[in-house]
């Protein structure tokens, strides 16, 4: 399973210098973040310059909320980079008008929701969103899932009802306020639970906040290290 | 938040006229899932924790407020919760390549059913036997109904497992179903015969016609032990009660097949 990290992890809201800090890692996934509305215009202004050849895999997670741009504005914007083949990791709370969306085809990927959220939490809620959008893949979010509960029930409820919509992981750990913070030894034995149930060349995007210090370097490349651990060593099983 | 739901649902049960929760206290309270999903066994595992649990995973319905919260999370979380202090603190589960059921949580239904049956007995002792008829029929038909789904769930899970996660999916898959309805779904499973089943049905629904007439529930309700023997409409219902009883003996101890040798092997020792 290719190991990534979210660029927005890295360097909030500068998707240009995480790239930079990431261009030495051993990494070739990459999510390009514009998790918040003004950080998706840069973003697509930049999508052909950008110096991506060492990644194999490319996604990009739209914004969680919509404040000044329309929805019909929004999709438009993320429709050039379904273009690039990149999945789009998309809150499933953003969507309003489901028909606009089924313009990103199988590149609109839903991503399960923290507790906060009013939708998109368990199988049962996504398998609503998907009955919408039936074209759209699956960005599974093992944190997200682990804080809704616990045991990992449903989360291997998740991967067996959508395993052949999976995209990408989401990886990290998750506060009860539903703050990302880095692995631990609580979310390992968490994830050590579900990983044989995922397919094997999932690609595995890192969320795991990890801002400059003069450690930075070296804390993401034993963030990359502990998910290697946990996801590479596993071989998969079929349901 | 809690207490305000709490009381909301209380002020729903009376508008509808529906009978009120257990007087003694069980039910009608709020209750911490904290409690529930950490004490299982032990000091701090009351006689209404286990009441609270068991029922949880055997007859409980979630209830949604709002039309935010479409598929009661909060519900699910609990529940896979229990299953999971049930599940990963097994030790018979754990090891590899044998064949065992969920012997914990068989445990803990077979220690529900006998707590029904000897709390039956104490309000008999406490209450002098008023009020008596009622609660030994619903004890020998609809609780008993209830100790049969968790027998069911326990002994559907017999085969060599390897993995927490797929038990308690699967555990949680029954948890929603009412008896007869996973009855039905294990028919196959276990090899159950159409006769039993339309039997163990018809006994049921008789039981039913009954409390579902209001002179009769009443009836019942006010029966004393003292009289009950002698009471036409209790008579009928002992031998509904007995029938229930020979068929589900038929099934569980005495025809050969799957559910027998279950019971023999995890029922008694």
């Amino acid at each position: 399973m290719p190991i990534g990290f979210s660029t927005g992890s890295i360097a909030h809201g500068d998707f240009k210098t995480a790239l930079q800090i990431l261009q030495d890692q051993d990494i070739h996934a990459i999510e390009l973040s514009a998790l918040r509305e003004d950080e998706l215009h840069p973003l697509f202004l930049a999508i052909n310059d950008l110096d991506l050849a060492k990644y194999n895999y490319v996604s990009v997670h739209a914004p969680s909320k919509r404040i000044q741009l329309a929805e019909k504005d929004l999709v438009n914007m993320l429709v050039a980079f379904a273009e690039k083949t990149w999945p789009i990791i998309v809150h499933p709370d953003i969507i309003c008008e489901v028909d606009l969306w089924r313009i990103l085809g199988n590149k609109l990927c839903i991503e399960n929701m923290d507790k906060r959220k009013p939708c998109g939490r368990t199988m049962l809620d996504l398998k609503q969103i998907f009955n919408e959008l039936p074209e759209a893949g699956f960005c599974l979010d093992v944190a997200h899932a682990k804080q809704v509960d616990p045991t990992m029930t449903e989360c291997y409820l998740m991967i067996r009802e959508f395993r052949d919509k999976l995209l990408q992981l989401h990886v990290s750990d998750v506060t009860t306020e539903s703050n990302h913070i880095p692995l631990n030894e609580q979310a390992i034995a968490a994830y050590q639970k579900i990983v044989k149930y995922l397919p094997e060349d999932l690609p595995v995007i890192l969320e795991s906040p990890i801002p400059f210090s003069v450690t930075q370097k070296e804390r993401i490349a034993n963030e990359i290290a502990l998910a290697g651990d946990i996801f590479q060593s596993h071989p998969s099983m079929s349901f | 938040m809690h207490l305000k739901e709490a009381k909301s649902i209380e002020k729903k049960i009376k508008e509808n006229g529906l009978g009120e929760p257990s007087p003694a206290g069980a039910f009608g309270n709020t209750t911490l899932s904290h409690d529930l999903v950490h004490y299982i066994g032990g000091e701090n595992d009351t006689n209404q924790n286990i009441t609270r649990r068991v029922l949880l995973l055997l007859e409980s319905e979630k209830i949604v407020f709002s039309s935010v919260q479409t598929d009661g999370t909060a519900y699910n979380r609990v529940v896979n919760g229990v299953l999971g202090q049930y599940v990963n603190h097994d030790s018979g589960l754990l090891r590899p390549n044998k064949e065992t059921i969920p012997k914990f949580l068989f445990n803990d239904m077979v220690r529900f059913w006998r707590t029904m049956c000897v709390d039956f007995a104490n309000k008999q002792k406490d209450q002098g036997g008023q009020k008596w008829a009622m609660r030994n029929v619903k004890l020998r038909m609809s609780r008993k109904l209830l100790f049969v789904k968790g027998m069911l769930m326990c002994f559907s899970q017999n085969k060599v497992h390897t993995a927490p996660v797929e038990i308690i999916a699967d555990l949680r898959e029954m948890v929603k179903l009412h008896p007869f309805e996973l009855l039905l779904s294990k028919k196959e499973h276990f090899g159950l015969e159409d006769r039993d089943i339309i039997d163990l049905l018809t006994y049921y629904n008789q039981f039913l016609s009954a409390l579902s007439d209001p002179e009769k529930r009443t009836h019942l309700t006010n029966l004393g032990l003292k009289d009950a023997f002698d009471d036409p409409l209790y008579k009928e219902l002992k031998i509904v009660g007995d029938n229930f009883k020979k068929t589900l003996d038929q099934i569980f101890i005495y025809k050969k097949g799957k559910l027998s040798n279950l019971t023999l092997k995890y029922g008694i020792f």
